[in-house]
């Protein structure tokens, strides 16, 4: 039978290394952007009337919780950012909370950061 | 304009996703005597109408708050603009949603006080009727259209309250027991020049005696005719 090319053993195995690099050789972890969890919070207001809230209070008393005097409801929004959280990143993510996560007329928000940038580990 | 042509002025009327309410807007438009023009909330600009309406539904399935991801859609760049150069609107229940959303009108509307969605002839009273969208109506006319909404809670702080009265931009109130907890009775309001105007209750379904409990809401189609018919 006759082959192409030089189909050694070694040869071989010298293609399966180049084709089979390691992880840190193909994408070194400084390469790849890190990833942080911001937090957003957003609240009614305390002057608002929190109509949810109060039925879920109302619902909690009649399961025999007790003692809760006052529940209001809220939302929370987990964001994965790219990138490094600078000043201006954190500025922009207060933005897009103020523009569009909560209604600033009835809403207060709250924005943090929860996990501090992380590059991406596969 | 030649002479003895009639004029048809051409009213826009948005669809967003989930809206529902569009078809019975374009019908009384129609009724009232004018062109109801279909507008698509991806479009970026509106084909030249006389005015627009926002119409009542539950766009994008009233995701995150009603009225919060319609008030970005590519129309409303348009919808804004033309509504600071004059263009008449009017947001109906959704619609009046979105406007304060896109803070062409102060305020906010929230969930029913009594927690539960209202679906009811409601009677209202016309506290303004010279803004482009109740001047078919008289000062202090009783009315009764529909309402039915979940999130129909007109409010706003004391400070914005007190100038939307001062300022006569407080259009239409309830009358009798308030459906929702809306402040001070509110349910409907005008920007400060009159030609945006919001409401909860839907006056498109009050325009036919077949399917509504009166005729009660074609004024407000009827009074952006006469003051578009007008102009030179």
């Amino acid at each position: 039978m006759t082959r192409r090319g030089d189909r050694s053993p070694a040869t071989a195995r010298a293609g399966t290394r180049r084709r089979y690099h390691s992880p840190d050789e193909v994408a070194p972890l400084d390469t790849l952007a890190p990833v942080a969890k911001v937090v957003v919070d957003v609240m009614p207001k305390p002057e608002i009337l929190d109509p949810q809230g109060q039925a879920v209070a109302g619902a909690l008393r009649r399961l025999g919780f007790a003692g809760i005097s006052d529940v209001r409801q809220g939302k929370r929004f987990e964001l994965e950012v790219e990138g490094d959280l600078t000043e201006e990143r954190l500025a922009e993510l207060r933005r897009a909370a103020e523009t569009l996560l909560a209604n600033t007329v009835i809403e207060d928000f709250t924005v943090r950061v929860e996990t501090a940038p992380v590059p991406e580990t596969t | 304009m030649t002479g003895g042509e009639e004029v048809h002025p051409r009213i826009g009327v948005i669809t967003f996703p989930g809206s529902l309410d569009d078809q019975d807007a374009a019908r009384a438009v129609e009724i009232a005597g004018a062109e109801a023009v279909p507008l698509w909330h991806r479009d970026t600009d509106l084909g030249g109408v006389d005015a627009v309406i926002l119409p009542g539904g539950f766009s994008y399935g009233d995701y995150l708050r009603c009225g919060a991801i319609a008030r970005f859609a590519p129309i409303m760049t348009a919808v804004i603009e033309a509504a600071q150069d004059g263009l008449p609107v009017l947001g109906i229940c959704n619609g009046f949603q979105i406007l304060c959303e896109s803070h062409l009108l102060p305020g906010a509307l929230v969930r029913n006080n009594r927690r539960t969605f209202v679906c009811r002839d409601q009677p209202l009273r016309i506290d303004n009727a010279e803004t482009v969208w109740t001047s078919a109506y008289s000062p202090g006319q009783r009315i009764v259209i529909p309402i039915k909404n979940g999130e129909g809670g007109y409010v706003a702080d004391s400070a914005t309250l007190d100038r939307l009265e001062a300022n006569g931009q407080v259009v239409v109130r309830y009358v009798g027991d308030n459906p929702n907890g809306s402040y001070r009775d509110i349910a409907g309001i005008c920007n400060e020049a009159g030609n945006v105007v919001g409401l909860m209750p839907h006056p498109e379904h009050a325009v036919d005696p077949l399917c509504g409990p009166s005729t009660d809401g074609l004024g407000f189609f009827t009074s952006v005719l006469r003051r578009l018919v007008t102009l030179p």
